[in-house]
Order: C-alpha cells, then sequence, then structure tokens
C-alpha cells in the first residue's frame, strides 16, 4: 500500500511537472511572482523552452523544428524578450526554410484575473537580412512589468544534415529547458553537446507507421509515368531522443572574454548516416574527423577547385622569380595573394563564384582568398594544406563537424614545422593570424583524405618594448623621447587599425589619447612591412606630468606611459580570462635628475609572480647622481587562464598597479 | 513647357558624362584634409505633376584611402511608393579609365530597418564592391519615381567631414502654373554660388569646395556645411493634397488631415484613467497622472509602415497592443488626456543632442524624426515625452530640449521653443566624509544629488543590476584604484527631478607612497579631465551647448601619526567660460576640508579665445588633480 502510494504520489508530481512546462497552463503564480527565486537581479526568466524535431519524406527529407516556450518579464530591463527573431533561410522556391503554426499569448492580471491577449498578424513581421537570410519578427501586444508570454512556431527546412542548436542556457535563466528528437530507423544522428548544466537524457523506442512519398531512381525502363510519385507506407521503428535541464543559471558577458556561446549549454545534431532497406547500403556523413576530410576534399567548391591551378600560371611564375629557398617561395606566394586578392569580409570554407572567377575579380571571401593561397603554394611543389577553422564568433568545435567550421586558413610544412597563413588581413604574416582566427584549435586536410588536429593559439609572446628618456622642467612639464617597439600580434593590432591613418591624424589621436600632449619629430619604422617589427618614435612634452611642493617634486616613474587602471574590478569570475596571445611588456625607463635636485626616496625593486607560471611581474629600479633607471617587466604567458585563478590575477594587477602609482621624491640640495 | 524640360534635361547629362575621372584632375587643395573627393554631386528632381515626381542622381566620388571608403553612398532606398527605375554603378582607376560596370540587376536589395526600429517597409538596393586599389573612382547614377511631393531631400554641397567636392549641382524642375517650390539657403553666404531661380526652374551650382575637419566645441556638421533646402507649396502625401505656405499651415493640414478621427480609446482604459485623477483639478497634475499610466502600461516598439512615416496608429490601436512608437505614444497620450480634460499638442520636433532648429522660414513635412507632447501650461508649454519608460513628466533632457518645435494645434500649427537645460540647471553636488588610515586606505561616504542633465545621466541607474552598478560606479570612479563600493542608496525625486545617490567607498592604498611620504589626491570624485586638443589653427567658433555646474564638499581625516608637509594652494578663477574655485582648509581635528565649485557657461565665443578657452579647462583639469603631501612624524 505505501508502495502504491509513493508511486501515485511520483506519477502524480511527473504528471503536475509534465503540465506545468505545457502550453497553455499558465499559472496565477507565475504572473504574481515579483522576482526569480534563484535569481532575484533576473529582468526576464524562460519558465521553459521546448524543441522537438520529427522527420517528413515527401520526395525529400525535411525535418520539422517545433519549438515553444513560456517567458516571464519581471521589469523593463526585460522588454526585449517579449520580441522574438526567428531566423530563416532561403535559396528559393524548394529550397526554403518555412514558418508556420505561430502561436502566441501575453498573459496578465487583471481585476484579480487572468487575462489572455493573442498575438496577431499585425505583430509577425518579415524582414530581407540579405540574400540568403530572412527574418520573422514577432512582438508581444499588452507586455507590462510581470507579463506571461507564450508562444509555439515550427520551422519545417531541407536542411536536414545539421538541425539547428538548441540552447538549454540564455542572458536570463531557464527553469526548464527541453529537446526531443524523434528519428526514423533510416536517418542516424550524432549529437554535439556544449554541457555547462547537467542535462538528463532519456531515450525509447517504438514502432509506428510512415508514410512517405518518392520518385523512383534508376529506372531501366523509361516507362511512361516513371518519374511519378510514388506513395508509401511502412511500419518503422522510431527512436526518442530527450535531453532535459532544470534551473540553468543566466549567462553574462564577462570582460577579456572569448565567446560568449561557447559557455552556453547546448546542443546540435547532425545527420551521421542513411539506410533505407536491408538491401541498400549505408550511406555515411561526415562524423569522424576523416569523414570531413574525404567529403571536404572531394567537395565541389573546396577540394576540386583547389586542383585547378591554370588561371594563375604565370602569376605565380612571376612571384616565384629569384626565389631559391622553400621560405622564400612560402614569402613570395604568400605576399602576392594578400597584396592582390581583397577579402570581401564573407566567412566560408567553400568558394563561392570559384577561385579562377575570385582570382581574376581579386576579390573573394575567405576560402576564396585563402584556398588560391594554398593552390598556389602547392603547384610551387610546397607542402601546403588547407586548414579550416571556426572564427571566435562562431564558438569552438570540439567534436567532428563540418557545419561547425565557418573559415579557412592555410599551413605550409618547411623542415617539419607547420606555418599558418591568412591572406585575408593586409598586415597578418606568417605564424601572426587576425585575432578572428585565434579559436584553440583547427583541423588541417591533408592530401590523404585525413586530417590532424593543429593549434592555433600563438605560443611565443609578443613583445612591446618601451624606450623613455625623460627630462623635468620648471612648472611640471616634462620632455623626452619615447621609443615603442612592437612585435607579432600586438604589431598586428596596430597596423589594422591605424596603419591606414595618416601620420598627422595618428598624432592628433595619441596628443589627445594622452592629455595635455604634444608630439613633435614622429615616425613610423615598418609601418606596413608586417615581416619587421613596428617601431614608433617621436620627441614629446607633457604638461602638468609632476607635482612640485615646497622645495621638492613627486612623481610616478612610469608617467603617462602605463595605465594605472587594473582591468579586473569585478568582484567574482564565471568564465575563463582570454588574453588571445602571450604577451610581454617591458618599459626601460631613464630619468634625468634636475639640476640642483637628489634623490630623496625611490620605491623598492620588487618582484611578483602568478601561480602555475602564468606570468610575472618585475619593477627593478636604480640611480645615480645624475639619473634614476626603471625597469618595468610584465609577462603573461598563458593565453587562457581559467576562472579559479581570478582572486590571484585580480591581485596580481592590484599589486602592479599600487606599484606603478609609488612615487619618486627628488629634494633640492 | 515640356521642350524646356527636354533641353535642361539632356544639357544635365551631357554635362555629366563628358568627364575625366583621372586623379590628376582634382585640384591639389581639394586633397587636403580629405579621405574622399565628391568628383559630381548631381542631383535632379522633376515634379512632373503633384502625384508624380522623378529624382535623377549621379554621384561620382574618389575614394584615396581606405577610410575614404565609408565615405560614399552606394545605396538607393525605396518603398512602396518610390520605384528605382534605373541603376547602375562604374569603377574607374586612378587613371579614369572604366575598370567595372555593374547593372541595376547586380544591386542587392534588402530591408532597410534603423535600429530600434522593429520593422519598416522601406528598402535598400545597394552594391556591394570591394576596392582592390587605391585611388578609384566609384559611380553611382540611378532614377527614382514616387507617387508623393512632399519629402525632397536637402542637398548638401559639402556632404561630410573629410569629403571634399569638385562639382556639385541640383535643379528642380516643376511646373509653375501648377505648384511653388520654397527654397532655403544655408551657409551659402561665403562661396561662389551659381543660382538659377525662375519659375519652373531652380538650379544651384558650386565647385571646388575644401574638406573640413572636426573640432572640439565646434558646431555640428549641419550648421557649417552650405546646404540647400527645398519644399513643395502644393503637394500630395499618400493621396492627400496639400497647400501650405507657412508653420501655421501645415500645422492646420496635419491638424485635419493626419490626425483627424484617432483618438478614440476603449471605455475600460478611459475608466480606468477617470479612476486615477479623481479629485484632482489641477491640469498639470493630471497630465502627470495620465503620462505615469501610459509609461507603466505601454512600451516603445516602433513600426513604420506605409502612411506611417508621418501618420500614428490610432490611439484605439496602442490601446489595443500596449505599444507604439513616439508618433502612437504621443496621440494616444493626447487622447487620454483630452478625455480628462487636460489640452495636449501633438508637437514634431528634431530629436539628438544636436539641437536640430526648425527654420521660420521652411515649414516642410520633412523637417523632424521625432514626436513629443506640448501640455499649455499659462502662457508657456510643458513639454513631455511618451516614449520614454523612466522620465519623469514635463522632463525632456537633451534629446529634444532647447530648440523650435512644431506644436501642432486645430487652428494651425506655430514653432515653439522647448526647456532649455543650462548652467546652474545641471547641477551636481557632492558632500563627502572621508578618512585615511595610516596605510593609505581611504574610506568615504558619498551624498550626490543631480539635477537637469546630470539627473538624467543618472535616472536609469535603479533599474541596472547590482552586478551593472557596481561596474557603473567602477567605471565612473576608474582614476580611484581598488575602489569598492558599498551600501548604495538611490532617491529618484520625480516631482523635483532629483536624483541621490548614497554609498561608501574604499580605496585601498588611495594615497600613493614615496618612502615615509604619502601623496593624496584631494579631488577623486569629480575630476574633470577632459581637455580639448591643441589646433595649430582654429577655424569654428566655440560652442558650449549647454553648461553644468558642479559643487563639492570633502572632509578629509587625515591619519595619526602623519603630519602635512606641504599643503597646496587654492584657486578662484573667473572666465568668460565659467568660474572654477577649490579651497583648502586645515582644520583643528587633523582634517582638512576641500570645497570645490566648478561653472562652466553655455555659450558662444570667437575663435579667437580658443587658447584661452582651452587654458581654462586645461588648469581646472590641473587643479583638479591636486595633491596633497603627509610625512610620517
Amino acid at each position: 500500500m505505501k508502495l502504491h502510494c509513493t508511486l501515485f504520489i511520483l506519477l502524480f508530481s511527473i504528471l503536475l511537472n509534465a503540465q506545468r512546462f505545457d502550453f497553455g497552463k499558465v499559472s496565477e503564480d507565475e504572473i504574481i511572482q515579483k522576482e526569480h527565486s534563484n535569481d532575484p537581479e533576473a529582468a526576464a526568466t524562460y519558465i521553459y523552452k521546448k524543441g522537438k524535431v520529427t522527420f517528413t519524406h515527401d520526395k525529400i527529407w525535411r525535418y520539422v523544428y517545433e519549438v515553444e516556450g513560456r517567458i516571464k518579464i519581471y521589469n523593463k530591463r526585460g522588454y526585449g524578450y517579449a520580441t522574438i527573431y526567428v531566423p530563416l533561410f532561403r535559396e528559393g522556391v524548394g529550397k526554403n526554410e518555412i514558418f508556420s503554426n505561430f502561436k502566441g499569448f501575453t498573459h496578465n492580471m487583471e481585476g484579480g484575473k487572468v487575462v489572455k491577449e493573442r498575438v496577431t498578424n499585425e505583430q509577425i513581421f518579415d524582414l530581407d537580412i540579405n540574400e540568403f537570410w530572412g527574418q520573422k519578427k514577432i512582438t508581444f501586444p499588452k507586455v507590462k512589468e510581470g507579463s506571461v508570454l507564450e508562444y509555439s512556431f515550427t520551422i519545417t527546412s531541407p536542411y536536414f544534415q545539421a538541425l539547428p542548436e538548441f540552447y538549454f542556457q540564455d542572458q536570463i535563466p531557464v527553469d526548464y529547458a527541453e529537446y526531443t528528437m524523434e528519428i526514423p530507423e533510416y536517418l542516424g544522428f550524432k549529437t554535439h553537446i556544449r554541457e555547462h548544466v547537467e542535462l538528463k537524457r532519456e531515450s525509447s523506442s517504438r514502432l509506428q507507421g510512415f508514410m512517405y512519398s518518392y520518385v523512383p531512381e534508376n529506372l531501366q525502363i523509361k516507362a511512361l509515368n516513371a518519374n511519378k510519385t510514388h506513395h508509401a507506407s511502412e511500419t518503422i521503428l522510431f527512436t526518442t531522443v530527450k535531453y532535459s535541464s532544470q534551473n540553468a543559471p543566466k549567462v553574462s558577458q564577462e570582460e577579456y572574454m572569448n565567446s560568449f556561446k561557447n559557455y552556453l549549454t547546448s546542443i546540435r545534431p547532425e545527420l551521421e548516416w542513411e539506410k533505407y532497406s536491408e538491401n541498400t547500403p549505408v550511406k555515411k556523413h561526415s562524423t569522424s574527423w576523416e569523414d570531413i576530410a574525404k567529403k571536404i576534399t572531394r567537395h565541389r567548391s573546396f577540394g576540386e577547385e583547389l586542383e585547378k591551378r591554370n588561371y594563375f600560371k604565370s602569376e605565380l611564375t612571376s612571384a616565384l622569380q629569384g626565389t631559391k629557398s622553400q621560405m622564400e617561395k612560402v614569402k613570395a606566394i604568400y605576399n602576392y595573394v594578400n597584396k592582390n586578392m581583397v577579402w570581401n569580409k564573407f566567412y566560408s570554407i567553400y568558394s563561392n563564384d570559384g577561385l579562377e572567377k575570385a582570382f581574376e575579380k581579386k576579390t573573394g571571401n575567405v576560402a576564396e582568398v585563402n584556398l588560391i593561397l594554398t593552390a598556389m603554394l602547392k603547384e610551387a611543389n610546397l607542402d601546403a594544406y588547407p586548414v579550416l577553422v571556426s572564427t571566435k564568433s562562431n564558438g569552438i568545435p570540439l567534436f567532428p563537424t563540418n557545419t561547425g567550421f565557418n573559415y579557412v586558413i592555410c599551413a605550409v610544412k618547411i623542415n617539419n614545422e607547420l606555418l599558418l597563413l591568412d591572406a585575408t588581413d593586409t598586415y597578418a604574416s606568417p605564424n601572426i593570424l587576425p585575432e578572428r582566427t585565434l579559436n584553440w584549435y583547427g583541423r588541417l586536410i591533408k592530401n590523404n583524405e585525413e586530417s590532424e588536429q593543429v593549434e592555433i593559439i600563438p605560443k611565443t609572446p609578443s613583445r612591446r618594448i618601451v624606450n623613455l628618456e625623460v627630462k623635468l622642467n620648471e612648472g611640471g612639464t616634462i620632455e623626452g623621447k619615447l621609443r615603442n617597439t612592437y612585435t607579432d600580434h600586438l604589431a598586428l593590432e596596430i597596423r589594422d587599425s591605424y596603419a591606414s591613418l595618416s601620420d598627422e591624424k595618428y598624432i592628433e589621436n595619441l596628443e589627445n589619447h594622452y592629455s595635455s600632449f604634444t608630439v613633435s619629430n614622429f615616425g613610423f619604422q615598418n609601418k606596413k612591412d608586417p615581416y619587421k617589427p613596428l617601431v614608433e618614435s617621436y620627441d614629446f612634452e607633457n604638461a602638468n606630468a609632476f607635482d612640485q611642493m615646497g622645495d621638492k617634486l613627486f612623481f610616478q616613474p612610469s608617467f603617462f606611459l602605463i595605465s594605472t587602471k587594473n582591468p579586473f574590478t569585478a568582484e567574482t569570475r564565471n568564465y575563463p580570462i582570454d588574453f588571445k596571445y602571450p604577451l610581454q611588456e617591458t618599459y626601460m625607463i631613464n630619468i634625468f635628475i634636475p639640476e640642483g635636485y637628489q634623490v630623496e626616496s625611490l620605491p623598492q625593486s620588487e618582484i611578483f609572480e602568478l601561480p602555475g607560471g602564468l606570468g610575472d611581474f618585475k619593477y627593478m629600479i636604480s640611480h645615480s647622481d645624475n639619473n634614476i633607471q626603471l625597469r618595468i617587466n610584465t609577462s603573461i604567458n598563458s593565453t587562457l587562464v581559467p576562472a579559479d585563478f581570478y582572486e590571484p590575477l585580480k591581485a596580481f594587477y592590484e599589486a602592479k598597479v599600487t606599484k606603478l602609482n609609488e612615487k619618486i621624491t627628488l629634494i633640492k640640495i | 513647357m515640356r521642350l524646356l524640360y527636354l533641353f535642361v534635361f539632356s544639357c544635365f547629362f551631357g554635362y555629366a558624362q563628358n568627364q575625366d575621372f583621372s586623379v590628376t584632375q582634382i585640384p591639389k587643395e581639394l586633397l587636403e584634409n580629405a579621405d574622399a573627393v565628391f568628383r559630381q554631386d548631381f542631383m535632379e528632381i522633376e515634379i512632373r505633376s503633384l502625384k508624380e515626381m522623378v529624382t535623377r542622381v549621379t554621384n561620382v566620388w574618389t575614394v584615396l584611402n581606405s577610410q575614404g571608403d565609408k565615405l560614399i553612398n552606394p545605396s538607393i532606398y525605396h518603398d512602396n511608393s518610390i520605384k528605382v527605375n534605373k541603376a547602375e554603378v562604374k569603377i574607374y582607376n586612378a587613371l579614369g579609365k572604366e575598370i567595372k560596370k555593374y547593372k541595376k540587376k547586380d544591386f542587392k536589395d534588402r530591408s532597410s530597418v534603423s535600429s530600434g526600429t522593429l520593422y519598416s517597409d522601406s528598402r535598400v538596393m545597394y552594391l556591394d564592391y570591394v576596392p582592390t586599389s587605391y585611388p578609384y573612382t566609384f559611380e553611382i547614377s540611378y532614377e527614382t519615381k514616387s507617387k508623393n511631393t512632399v519629402v525632397f531631400p536637402n542637398f548638401y554641397f559639402l556632404s561630410a567631414y573629410r569629403l571634399s567636392t569638385q562639382n556639385s549641382e541640383v535643379s528642380i524642375i516643376y511646373n509653375p502654373e501648377e505648384i511653388q517650390i520654397n527654397t532655403v539657403e544655408m551657409q551659402l553666404d561665403n562661396l561662389s554660388v551659381i543660382r538659377e531661380l525662375k519659375p519652373g526652374f531652380v538650379h544651384y551650382k558650386t565647385q571646388n569646395l575644401k574638406a573640413i575637419k572636426t573640432e572640439a566645441f565646434g558646431p555640428y556638421f549641419f550648421q557649417i556645411a552650405p546646404q540647400v533646402k527645398f519644399s513643395p507649396q502644393k503637394f500630395i502625401y499618400e493621396g492627400i493634397t496639400g497647400e501650405v505656405k507657412s508653420w501655421n499651415e501645415l500645422g492646420q493640414w496635419f491638424f485635419n488631415n493626419i490626425l483627424k478621427d484617432r483618438d478614440e480609446v476603449s471605455d475600460k482604459t478611459l475608466e480606468e484613467v477617470n479612476q486615477l485623477v479623481k479629485g484632482i483639478d489641477d491640469p498639470i497634475e493630471r497630465a502627470r497622472i495620465v503620462y505615469e499610466y501610459v509609461q507603466n502600461n505601454t512600451r516603445y516598439i516602433s513600426v513604420q509602415v506605409g502612411i506611417g512615416g508621418v501618420q500614428p496608429i490610432t490611439a484605439k490601436e496602442v490601446d489595443r497592443v500596449k505599444y507604439g512608437d513616439c508618433k502612437g505614444l504621443s496621440n494616444y497620450t493626447k487622447a487620454l488626456l483630452k478625455e480628462v480634460g487636460v489640452t495636449a499638442y501633438y508637437t514634431h520636433i528634431e530629436s539628438g543632442n544636436y539641437q536640430y532648429n526648425f527654420n521660420e522660414n521652411f515649414p516642410s513635412l520633412s523637417e523632424g524624426n521625432h514626436v513629443i507632447l506640448a501640455i499649455p501650461n499659462g502662457e508657456d508649454y510643458v513639454f513631455t515625452d511618451c516614449t520614454s519608460q523612466t522620465h519623469p513628466f514635463g522632463f525632456i533632457g537633451d534629446f529634444s530640449d532647447n530648440r523650435y518645435a512644431h506644436i501642432i494645434k486645430p487652428d494651425g500649427g506655430k514653432l515653439v521653443k522647448t526647456t532649455a537645460y543650462l548652467n546652474e540647471d545641471n547641477h551636481e553636488s557632492f558632500s563627502i566624509k572621508g578618512a585615511l588610515n595610516d596605510e593609505g586606505h581611504l574610506t568615504a561616504s558619498l551624498e550626490i544629488s543631480s539635477r537637469g542633465l546630470d539627473y538624467d545621466r543618472k535616472q536609469y541607474l535603479p533599474i541596472y543590476s547590482n552586478t551593472e552598478i557596481d561596474t557603473h560606479y567602477k567605471k565612473r570612479w576608474a582614476n580611484v584604484r581598488n575602489i569598492q563600493v558599498n551600501n548604495i542608496q538611490f532617491e529618484n525625486d520625480k516631482r523635483e527631478v532629483v536624483f541621490k545617490e548614497q554609498l561608501e567607498v574604499s580605496a585601498k592604498n588611495y594615497a600613493s607612497k614615496s618612502g615615509d611620504r604619502f601623496i593624496v589626491e584631494l579631488n577623486p570624485f569629480s575630476k574633470y579631465t577632459s581637455v580639448p586638443p591643441r589646433y595649430e589653427e582654429r577655424t569654428q567658433p566655440i560652442i558650449i551647448k549647454r553648461g553644468f555646474y558642479e559643487t563639492a564638499t570633502f572632509n578629509l581625516k587625515l591619519p595619526e601619526g602623519f603630519e602635512i608637509e606641504a599643503l597646496p594652494k587654492g584657486m578662484n578663477t573667473s572666465s568668460p567660460f565659467g568660474d572654477y574655485v577649490l579651497s583648502i582648509q586645515e582644520n583643528e581635528d587633523h582634517s582638512l576640508t576641500i570645497t570645490r565649485r566648478f561653472l562652466l557657461k553655455a555659450g558662444i565665443h570667437s575663435k579667437e579665445l580658443y587658447t584661452d578657452f582651452r587654458e581654462f579647462l586645461s588648469n581646472t583639469a590641473l587643479r583638479d588633480n591636486l595633491k596633497i603631501v603627509l610625512i610620517k612624524n
């Protein structure tokens, strides 16, 4: 009896739970609720969200994606969630994603009663974003603080090989999320999961009728009506897989964070195989790195394009003129492509117009630019390979997938060393790639249809070396010479932002950046030569740079140079800190002691370190009768620092900032 | 008459096509301070009838470097009433040789929805050209046909900073028996302009205008750029005929044709509103209550379809969906006010910090981008913005302050200046009690009250999350090392429009050390730092648009065991630009009282005074950075 009772309660609560997350079952409590029980600061919450995928076959496969959710709006900051955006891919009739069955309601309390307002067609808008993408925008009526919104709609799409990504998390809490797939036995899917909150998995199978239609292929006899659509029905096995999460917290963007998307729990299924009967062979899709390499090598707009080499023969010959070593050849070809091909700012792993056409137009997407580079290198008998990359904005592909990549770079092997190249950025150079590509790993596609993982994150530190000479004048003004040397990624970032500016404009920026700052004798060395360090040098005068009080002078010895603000101010940290690349900064400062003064006090030399060899800070100071010499060195050796290290990292910067603010006192003799 | 049109037309295009676009043909002075050169900026508007307007444009730019790419505009805007007939792009190399040609079918076409707008049926045709070398020359020519004849584009002879103009020409062809054109010239005084103004034909032409640079505290681009504006005195807009020669007539037309019969609201809402104002007689108080009711029950959503460009959706529709754009929400509020016996006028205005003024001589439906309400209060008006979720009633901030707006009354429109927030109106006052300990750490409690535009900058704080508020203070006082902010309390007095902050602050190692000394900053919380740049040659007058006033008293307890080694002198300056006072007083209880007053006055000064102005601000920044030296005894 007791057992029954428990069972009953259990069943009842399951039932209750199930009902709570059904469309239309909005409770009064939900509308009355003033704040989220786990996160009182939340502006809104998903009480639940669901995605369900089923399949139909009407000559071709389509997936049917049913989406629904219930959103609670706590305050005005949450009003943004009262508009839903649904992107739809459209390539033409028969290839468009179809949006249908929209239902939406706003629920409010009015005079102690729940009042429901329906979303009508006037609140559903259609936009063209570009030639491939459209967007539905739906906004709810009668939204106010406390409103509960419900929506459901269906997307039918022929792109069944890669299903849309479902997110169990958002920038607001998600109290309950559920993703279900009902897969017919003809199809096999692999699911890629990012699991930051725990997902509960359930699966079951059952036999069921499946109606479908098809046009028979390979008919021996071209009989009358051979192209006719056939209809059929079979009883087949369906497997239902369900993933669900409870009480997923919100994810917020933090400073020094790589991609926000990498920290959302999500699922994205990708087709693994198709099999239609005992007698037909299994048609495999990319699910292992080998499959991907094979597929991409044979792809019309990738591998096949790479094999065409005639269109650039004469340009290649002239580019290679006078080159001897392999390294010279790589540079010559890289420089040629970099100078002559302009990236049109589109990402893709496939060529759009074909490489030959892009070559002729001198512009193309990422794949076109870097595949031309790869093809030319190959033609010059160099060991060159395309490397698939997922940009920072695209998230990190941790599992075999070809839809997870959106970018191609090139790799060349010289003496067993791998050089990475990206010709889309004017100031990039071998192994110095633009920031968008610096996303952990890429996948190098070998000649034999195999692939291997390559690390893209830079290992050698980018350096900034500053030489500063300072003279103190009357009235708080300093003058001196400054020489700034930047290497690698630091140089690339500066070139990308400033190389196209005139020196005049650059000086203006510089003078505005520091206050009361005047620049003369300005010069850049190697402003546009990515193979050499970027050197900036100038003379300066800076008013109000030190304090004169009584017979003493006070100043902080790095003057205007080093920011004395801690970049890490938040009290806590949830996600790793992304420094992009290892960093070494060295400041060598020489301060002339003005006539008639001597040193009264100097800060002490000091060294401190981050745990785990992540980085260190060195402050070495000394003086003679005429001058004070200071050397400040900061190293950050790791690019991605785990959130656990936030406390010591923040303390490290705090100590650094305090140290940099210590002042020198000079006294009149 | 027809013949004349044809003649002008062929003349125009014949001239356009005989140009040599090689870079060597650009006069040297047009390359100074320029990232691109407008080689030809030609626009011709032909008003064929009140229902048909054809616009022909030929724009040719030579782009000198990649910064110049964003100065060219390869887009053609259109919608249900504007059709694009022809469109073509040609690209020339530095020698002026045509290297590429694009036809209309090569253009891409998509929705054109600006940020902040949910949906609009306007669309844009654009050409995606990726330049492969510099300089290059980009020519776009197109023709559009519109069935509305009310909105004419303003014509700028210089169209952006760092863009010079070689040839610029605009003409309007119309039938003088059918309509008249109102023309207003702006900033054309010192230019050599060829004008032809005769019945049926208006023509302006200039050549060789040098590029201009931005200057801090200078005028806005539209205030210095030479331009000419046109508007028809008779037009058809979405099928409605209008004839306007003054703002008064425009207002009347608008009231009778566009706003009419759009103020019906459901009985239920009326009952609610009537309940709320029960027992209150003062119309301004009633308006306040209704305004807050609208704030709490609606939200801003902008949907622009068809006639929606100027016509509000009905009050009934806003009442049903509880959202709307500036037009819809203003009209809705106005309808509710009418119900409770308060008169309010629908008011067109150009919003934005830049204080664009409507011109008394240029009544036009194309002026303005925003709608607010004007509620008569004696001789005056209370202006209020119905799109704000948070603003106090009658407070419009720097989004719509101090500029002429068009108040639309049943008996006609008129231009009235909106509320100004000047000088002492924008008052931020600090009262700080702090203590420094013998390790150099600071603790302080602050009371800050803000009025006017300072109120505006802070009033949104309470709706932020704690994390966001924490970030706000750490950014605001980033100059205070290791700052921690605790016990934050806000008081938002919407009636008096005062925002009060109360909080406690601590900062480890606030004092910088130098051996046995502490060097302590005396004005950490209201530091003025933005000294404007030096210019070799200042070309524009100095404009301080609004001004502000800051006051602070800071009582700082000094640590035991330390004595003052050097106490800096205060300062008391008065200048045409404002006043600055800083005084430091040592008290008996081993504490200091620092008093600061800074007034920056709104006003316009000649460019010759720029050095003085800059010195005033740079001295202010210097004094705000004042430090005291303490030494261990």
